[in-house]
């Protein structure tokens, strides 16, 4: 009986295309009821209603998504297997919409169905979602904004401990929060003109490391971040992390930052000063950003000195 | 794409190439632009009277002892004076307009040393977005840009291997400046090394002396005008280190202020002392790389031990940690840390007033600054010990 049991849950079954084995699909039912019971405790600290529900459902959506865009980059069930059931409990996924009402995975879904599409081959529909994306992030932060009934914010970053926690959060607000989206412009056209002029072919690999580094730059630098701008960051750097086993303590890291945020802005305070995670945040772009920079090195022909 | 090339120097630009310069040179613009209306301390509290009164008096103010800086700064302030438009625009407008030439000139130096248009192209647009850059000029209303920019073309003419127009260059940084000394030691050991005659230096007084004969002949003592930047220098003592992260960050900068004061002079004195010794006992092959390594080296050592330094006296490092990243692109750490430091003190100064604290303490930032120092530190000493880059001794070639 012993030995039948032993065998039966690694035996393997074929459902199409698909492989998987009783512990699979066991850990598969069980993470997504522990998702569901992690996620039970917290619902009401806010409003129940149908957008959170619906938001609770994308984030299964979202875990799946990202189940197969990991399939796709590394070939690897495991991996893939892997993805879903630590999305399924991501403390941060969970927080933002159970917890908090905020529901960013409405937006934040479609950058990673962008990539997917992108991973696909369909370029132009990925760019399109991505762009749909941001029409939805900034159009909520607008609606946001409007409900804080503010003349000018006071402050340069909502809770999403950025360059501003470093530099000081609460001079030239009003001149500072243009000025900077101008240097980030033209932080991501230097970015652009670099990988047009250098000719860098966008395989998947750079693309993700591409994702997961405009994914931490952006809310880096964007003035008036959210707590929860961290968001699909933490989602990249997983993602990035089943593709680069020894990144391991960047979607650790991220994941900290990002959950202190939602701390520091629900509880009130957090028990390190937020300047911390800024200077932690500055570190995991460096890193990306070297990473990035060497693999658009590899794959970089022989050139004249003209170029 | 239409290939169709305009030649610029030696450099070829291609449309996308003139799309990302137009793109970067009207953002660079926009951010000034949004930035000029702030009005600072150094503006309402130096630069708008000394303007007002230069309005009144005509060239006769450059008679007087009301102002502390080189006569040179005050032709351009009485320049402006007799322009017809609002002082502080046409003031923040010509230091914005330096920018951009640093800028460019970056991009040239950057064309020189690696030969990589992209790098070069990119250079010029990165520069524009260094916050030190455009907070120093268009926030700030500081005039740091004149002297950077003739550092800049210094270098620019040493890479270039024309030591004279080089040193032309320096003394003109000079004449604006005193902050240029602060990487003086590294032409020493250029003279030592034959890359700088004995004569090139006599740029630096001829120089000066020519900048403040219009002061002198419109009756400002000449002893006063020579001594002009001893007299700055005996202003804002009221720290051993107003708002720089140097060592005095670490050990205390209100106490003994008089003691310390003199005393911290003489030890970086004495550290340079050495140094040049140690650097000077042996002949080195001179690489664009080593000048630039020597440079910032000095440019952080310098202010690191002076006492009474200001928050923006890391501009000068600031600038030539771009060139090193730009020689060597493992050293890219460098500008990011080092402008992040000079920004932070910036931003201290420019949002509290000077008083509050920046959000991370000083304390921190000057064992950052240390860091640093002993990294290109490093990165010189090893260059040095290179027996491939040692050339035969003096003594042993005369032989």
């Amino acid at each position: 009986m012993d030995d039948f049991l032993r065998d039966f849950i690694v035996k393997k079954w074929k459902i199409g295309r698909f492989t998987f084995t009783f512990l699979d699909a066991l850990l598969a039912v069980c993470i997504t009821g522990t998702g569901i019971f992690l996620r039970l405790p917290v619902i009401n600290h806010t409003v129940t209603g149908p957008e959170k529900i619906g938001a609770v459902v994308l984030d299964y959506v979202l875990a799946l998504l990202c189940a197969a865009i990991v399939y796709r980059c590394t070939a690897g069930r495991n991996r893939a297997f892997l993805t879903y059931a630590i999305l399924a409990i991501y403390p941060t996924v969970a927080a933002n919409a159970a917890l908090w009402n905020v529901n960013a995975v409405y937006y934040v879904i479609l950058f990673f169905v962008g990539f997917y599409l992108y991973t696909r081959g369909y370029r132009a529909l990925g760019g399109f979602s991505v762009l749909a994306g941001v029409g939805i992030a900034l159009y909520r932060l607008y609606r946001w904004q409007l409900v804080l009934s503010v003349a000018y914010p006071v402050s340069l970053t909502r809770g999403w401990p950025n360059f501003y926690e470093i530099i000081g959060k609460t001079a030239f607000v009003d001149l500072l929060d243009k000025v900077f989206l101008l240097c980030l412009a033209g932080l991501l056209l230097t970015l652009a003109y670099c990988f047009a002029r250098k000719k860098v072919r966008l395989t998947q690999d750079l693309a993700l490391q591409l994702f997961l580094f405009l994914a931490v730059l952006i809310p880096y630098f964007a003035p008036y971040m959210p707590a929860w701008a961290g968001y699909t960051a933490d989602i990249a750097a997983l993602l990035y992390f089943m593709r680069r086993k020894e990144r391991f303590y960047l979607p650790m890291l991220h994941l900290i930052v990002s959950y202190s945020a939602y701390a520091y802005d629900i509880n009130g305070e957090t028990k390190l000063p937020m300047v911390v995670f800024s200077v932690i945040l500055l570190g995991i772009l460096v890193n990306v950003g070297v990473d990035l920079y060497r693999e658009a090195l590899g794959q970089e022909p022989e050139r004249s000195a003209n170029s | 794409m239409e290939q169709a090339m305009n030649k610029r120097g030696s450099m070829k630009f291609d449309r996308m190439d003139l799309l990302y310069l137009a793109a970067l040179t009207v953002i660079g613009l926009a951010i000034r632009l949004i930035l000029r209306v702030v009005t600072t301390d150094d503006w309402a509290m130096y630069w708008d009277p000394w303007i007002s009164d230069l309005k009144e008096m005509g060239f006769s103010y450059l008679a007087t002892d009301r102002y502390d800086y080189t006569p040179t700064f005050v032709y351009i302030l009485w320049v402006i004076s007799k322009l017809p438009v609002n002082p502080m625009t046409a003031y923040k407008g010509l230091h914005i307009a330096l920018d951009f030439v640093a800028a460019a000139i970056m991009g040239k130096i950057s064309w020189k040393v690696t030969g990589s248009k992209t790098k070069s192209i990119a250079a010029y647009g990165l520069m524009l977005l260094v916050p030190t850059i455009w907070a120093n000029s268009a926030l700030w209303a500081q005039c740091d840009i004149i002297f950077m920019t003739f550092l800049l073309l210094c270098f620019y003419y040493f890479f270039e291997d024309r030591p004279c127009l080089a040193m032309f260059f320096f003394g003109m940084a000079f004449v604006f400046k005193l902050q240029s000394l602060f990487i003086f030691p590294f032409l020493v050991i250029l003279w030592v090394n034959k890359r700088v005659k004995l004569q090139h230096f006599l740029w630096i007084p001829a120089l000066y002396f020519l900048s403040i004969v219009p002061a002198w002949i419109a009756g400002r003592p000449l002893l006063e005008l020579i001594n002009i930047y001893m007299a700055q220098g005996a202003q804002d003592v009221w720290s051993l280190s107003i708002k720089w992260p140097n060592i005095y960050q670490i050990i205390g900068n209100q106490f003994f202020l008089l003691e310390y004061a003199s005393s911290g002079t003489w030890l970086i004195l004495g550290i340079l002392m050495i140094l040049m010794y140690a650097m000077a006992r042996k002949r080195y092959r001179i690489t664009n790389e080593f000048i630039v390594q020597m440079a910032l080296f000095f440019a952080i050592l310098t202010p690191y031990f002076l006492p009474h330094m200001h928050e923006r006296y890391g501009c000068v490092a600031d600038i030539l940690a771009i060139i090193y990243a730009l020689m060597n692109i493992k050293k890219f750490y460098f500008p990011l840390a080092h402008i992040l430091i000079s920004f932070n003190c910036y931003m201290a100064y420019l949002s509290h007033l000077g008083s509050d604290e920046p959000p991370i303490y000083y304390g921190v930032w000057a064992f950052a600054e240390l860091g640093l120092l002993i990294l290109v530190g490093l990165d010189v000493w090893r260059y040095m010990k290179d027996p491939e880059n040692q050339l035969p001794d003096a003594g042993k070639e005369a032989a």
